[in-house]
């Protein structure tokens, strides 16, 4: 807290000179000769079947396609398939797209991305995101430009997980030169090529003028790691880097007085939530019982740690999903701000005395953790639950909460799904066999729900069944739900591009204003 | 003096090999590498899958008898994250932790030698108690404080210097200046106080009764002995700025070795861990063993008394 206190400290004070000194000062020129983006950290290996991490997945998705591609508003749309469809229930078949090269001038075929998947699928692998694709049981060449996948059973969103995963690799080039070729110097069909890797300094990239979807507006990207939050906003009100992401609350109002660069906020995947340590709980502790549960949930005020703490960015969330999520049924509604209902709620169960709840929270693994806990902890203490924050280190509290071994009463967290399915994360966090699930033994009707939105036959289904589930999510609400975590872009004020919900930073579709 | 070296080197290696023991049992000590290894989105196979291509369901007496058969070949592994043998990233980083770490040399003796010189030249006067301020100011600013402020006024406010970044020699002026300064600020006062010391010997009242200069006593006589004390601590100090720029590194997106091992932390990579704490310890080893030798060399008072022993 020391060091980040002090750091906004500095930020306003370069603010200040600025104002002091005036707009007029220096020109930019107005097209910079590269567009400069720059990520906290540096992608850990170019190889796009080794990591999931967002920073190397927002990068190498200039370098790579997929199959399927994503629009800003997680439509699906043509990537390296032209076309797909559903030829029976387990089985997918896409049409590829011809005349493809790769980076090195090989072409793409129908036996690049059975080798891609295969090679995702493969446990000797060790793609930490093979577990989505599970269910994928064989990928098989129909000729040169048609693949068919099987699935191991109905699996209808299919074509919406290879809208984030699945990029392709070129299979001559591997081959030949093996993994850590590719790790080192990325090969893909995407709209940017590989040029340099200055490792925890840089990625330099060229526009790829043969790309199927037409030469990228912009020629040359680099990005940079700069793990200082404060000095990537230096760098980005001085013009030497033109697009930041996750821009941190604290730095919000600096960034927006500045007059240097704009705040653009993207829709978010990321919800925040204190989630309830329910791992065997004895019926004589207060959150077994359901209206203690539901009582905190009325007793936060989302939209007042919103307006302070994340400076107005973010909306609220009803149930654990957000509105940009398929099958988020956002009419279902939520828990609003009620304290008197909180403590009627508390007095009904049986504790009219208040209740005793501690909360462990992490401080920097994700944009105001420890502040937003703090938060939720007071005004918990007004309809008297005497709240205790323990803050903890990241991998401390994974553990912990893995290994089910929590101390305290709930955990504060926050979880994404990159795919964009309303499912999913119950699915991790509440569904009692979930990897990240304090709900134990759980609720067998929930559980059930949560399996039939996975083995859902079709769309409809699963929205239906997904609405049912955050119903039951609200009757027996496993967790506060808060809000949707920010996900906020500092921009150069002539730089065009649209933030997405799943943080890629796909170039392709900026342009110079 | 070949018995003298054998020694020092000796304990060198002994030293080492007890960080690497020690490395192996803290970060085992602090649990399962495989719940970190993965992000949130991993299944349970996933996990299990990795926790047996790493051989990290082997007993745990089994993966040090490994490991130090590994390091000893001075195959450090291979990184969790990032697909690529652990060697070939730190070296990567060396070079750029040792261009750092030797402008920051450069800065500290310059600052620090220049500030204790004049200090001990006019002490007690005004001009010793500036520069002695000045030292106080070095050692107490965070570094990152002072980071972040030459960033505001010779980055933002100026524009004379680029903000962060690995490039030219502009990109290295701020970084070391950081760097360089905090240990210039102890080596001004060690300056001082050894100068002050030597000053009051005999030899020096001869040098002055001889006639010579004032200029020329400080340097010629005074300087050169005095600098043997801060010889050995800039050897220390060389080896803390090879492995202890984490922070500066960070504000200044230096690409060195204090990032490599802090983003391994945070990422529970072992095996990058584990290899950066080595090569660092066998880096600081490395330049106090050299610096051991120089002074052995430099004073042969120190071998006999080390055969002694």
């Amino acid at each position: 807290m020391g060091v980040r206190a002090v750091s906004a400290g500095v930020i306003a004070a370069i603010l200040l000179m600025f104002l002091g000194v005036g707009t007029s000062g220096r020109a930019q020129p107005r097209v910079p000769e590269a567009l400069v983006v720059a990520q906290g950290v540096d992608i850990q290996t170019g190889d796009p079947h080794k990591t999931t991490l967002t920073h190397a997945m927002n990068v190498l998705a200039n370098i790579y396609d997929t199959l399927v591609r994503r629009d800003a508003d997680l439509n699906l749309h043509p990537g390296l398939a032209v076309s797909w469809r559903a030829v029976d229930s387990t089985t997918w078949e896409f049409r590829l797209r011809q005349g493809v090269r790769f980076h090195n001038g090989e072409p793409f075929t129908a036996q690049a991305v059975k080798f891609s998947f295969d090679r995702m699928l493969d446990p000797r692998t060790r793609w930490p995101g093979a577990g989505a694709l599970r269910l994928i049981k064989s990928v098989t060449v129909v000729d040169d430009y048609t693949v068919r996948f099987t699935t191991e059973r109905p699996w209808p969103l299919l074509p919406r997980f290879l809208g984030y995963y699945g990029m392709i690799v070129p299979p001559g080039y591997l081959t030949q030169n093996g993994d850590e070729a590719l790790a080192r110097q990325p090969v893909g069909t995407g709209p940017y090529r590989f040029v340099r890797w200055v490792r925890d300094d840089r990625v330099e990239l060229e526009a790829n003028p043969a790309y199927w979807g037409g030469r990228p507006r912009i020629g040359r990207v680099i990005f940079r790691a700069i793990p200082s939050e404060s000095s990537r906003l230096a760098e980005l009100l001085t013009g030497s880097v033109h697009l930041i992401n996750l821009v941190p609350p604290e730095l919000f109002r600096p960034l927006q007085l500045s007059g240097r660069a704009k705040l653009v906020p993207g829709r978010s995947l990321s919800v925040f939530f204190v989630i309830y340590n329910l791992v065997n709980i004895p019926p004589s502790k207060p959150l077994a019982d359901r209206r203690v549960r539901q009582a905190l949930n009325y007793a936060v005020d989302r939209q007042a740690i919103l307006a302070s703490v994340m400076r107005g960015v973010g909306s609220p969330v009803g149930t654990f999903c957000t509105e940009v999520m398929l099958g988020c049924d956002t009419s279902v509604g939520g828990f609003s701000y009620n304290p008197d209902r909180a403590r009627a709620l508390l007095r009904e169960a049986g504790y009219a005395d208040g209740v005793d709840f501690s909360i462990t929270t992490t401080s920097g693994a994700y944009p105001g953790d420890r502040d937003i806990t703090l938060a939720v902890a007071d005004q918990l203490a007004r309809v008297g639950v005497r709240a205790r924050v323990n803050v903890t280190e990241y991998g401390v509290q994974l553990r912990t909460v893995q290994a089910r071994q929590l101390a305290e009463d709930g955990w504060f967290t926050r979880f994404t799904d990159f795919f964009g399915l309303s499912y999913i994360i119950p699915f991790r966090a509440f569904y009692s066999r979930g990897e990240w699930s304090l709900w134990r033994p759980g609720n067998s009707q929930f559980d059930q729900l949560v399996e039939s939105a996975d083995a859902a036959t079709d769309e409809a289904r699963m929205r239906e069944v997904s609405r049912r589930i955050q119903a039951m999510y609200l009757e027996e609400a496993p967790a506060i739900s808060l809000f949707t975590a920010p996900n906020v872009y500092g921009m150069h004020r002539s730089l065009e591009w649209t933030p997405r919900p799943d943080l890629l930073l796909t170039m392709v579709d900026a342009a110079w204003k | 003096m070949g018995e003298f070296a054998l020694r020092r080197l000796l304990l060198s290696l002994t030293a080492l090999f007890g960080v690497v023991s020690i490395v192996f049992v803290l970060l085992h000590a602090s649990g399962d590498p495989v719940t970190l290894l993965v992000s949130q989105d991993a299944t349970r196979d996933d996990m299990e899958r990795i926790r047996q291509a790493y051989g990290l369901d082997q007993p745990l007496g089994v993966q040090y008898v490994r490991y130090l058969a590994r390091v000893a070949r001075g195959d450090l592994g291979y990184s969790f994250r990032q697909g690529l043998p652990v060697a070939e990233l730190i070296l990567e980083r060396l070079r750029a932790t040792f261009e750092l770490a030797l402008a920051g040399l450069v800065v500290a003796v310059g600052v620090g030698v220049s500030l204790g010189l004049v200090a001990a030249a006019w002490r007690g006067s005004l001009w010793d108690t500036a520069a002695m301020t000045v030292a106080l100011l070095g050692t107490s600013v965070p570094s990152f404080w002072l980071g972040l402020l030459l960033i505001i006024v010779f980055g933002v406010h100026l524009g004379w210097l680029p903000i962060s970044g690995y490039g030219g020699l502009a990109h290295l002026v701020m970084p070391a200046v950081v760097l360089g300064g905090f240990y210039g600020a102890q080596i001004s006062r060690l300056t001082r106080a050894s100068l002050l010391e030597v000053l009051a010997q005999d030899y020096i009242r001869t040098a002055r009764a001889k006639g010579l200069s004032g200029g020329a006593v400080l340097l010629r006589h005074g300087l050169r002995n005095g600098l043997l004390p801060i010889l050995t601590v800039l050897g220390l100090d060389f080896g803390r700025m090879l492995g202890g720029a984490v922070i500066v590194e960070s504000i200044f997106a230096w690409p060195g070795m204090g990032r490599l091992a802090v983003q391994a932390v945070l990422a529970r990579d072992f095996p990058v861990v584990q290899g950066v704490t080595i090569v660092g310890a066998a880096v600081f080893l490395s330049v106090n063993f050299v610096i051991d030798l120089l002074y052995g060399w430099v004073d042969p008072r120190l071998r006999a008394s080390a055969a002694r022993a």
